[in-house]
């Protein structure tokens, strides 16, 4: 899983910055949210019940 | 007969077009690429709400044919339809069932792979801010 990418790490000490994972972190939250909630919105009854 | 074949061509195509925007979808999650997942789930709404109106445009002549047959909507299926219609429409509507059904189940079976990743990624993502949350409240109490 890409929570932290290159872009996220400091220039200095090369480790991420907090601020810059806690956004990667609550940017993951919100895509898999996103992606979880569009699976559950895929449903094909009327076709189903038509075509069979 | 030709009107409704039409439409389930294009039913079909939505059908597909939904089928490849899941397939996006877990693609980017077995990526890990997660910058993009609201893109894609939106792309993947999209779909099923094009989807929606085909479906109730169906609905509308499916009813209308059976209106003028003089039977109950709810009777009338693919199924019936290939195996009363006239030829070519018989040939037509069989092969139509036969490619709806096999992308229902890649749908089905491509949703269940979205559901299952995104969900675990979801509780992944949970799991490692609350514990950020609580080692920042003991760093607090500490300090």
């Amino acid at each position: 899983m890409h929570l932290v990418s290159s872009q996220d790490r400091t220039a200095d000490d090369g480790a991420p910055a907090p601020d810059d994972a806690m956004t990667a972190l609550l940017q993951a939250q919100q895509g898999y949210r996103a992606a979880v909630d569009a699976a559950d919105g895929v449903s094909l009854p009327s076709l189903t019940d038509f075509v069979d | 007969m030709e009107e409704l074949a039409a439409l389930l061509g294009r039913e079909r195509l939505l059908l597909e077009r939904l089928l490849y925007k899941l397939v996006e979808l877990r693609a980017l999650l077995a990526a890990g690429e997660v910058r993009f997942l609201p893109w894609a789930a939106g792309e993947v709404d999209h779909a099923v709400a094009h989807l929606r109106e085909a479906e109730l445009h169906r609905a509308l002549m499916v009813n209308r044919i059976a209106t003028d047959a003089g039977i109950d909507d709810a009777k009338v299926s693919l199924h019936m339809l290939a195996l009363t219609s006239p030829e070519p429409f018989a040939a037509i509507f069989a092969g139509q069932r036969r490619t709806f059904r096999a992308l229902t189940a890649e749908v089905r079976e491509c949703v269940a792979a979205c559901s299952a990743a995104a969900g675990d990624g979801a509780h992944l993502v949970d799991e490692t801010l609350r514990r950020v949350v609580l080692d920042d409240k003991s760093a607090m109490v500490t300090t």
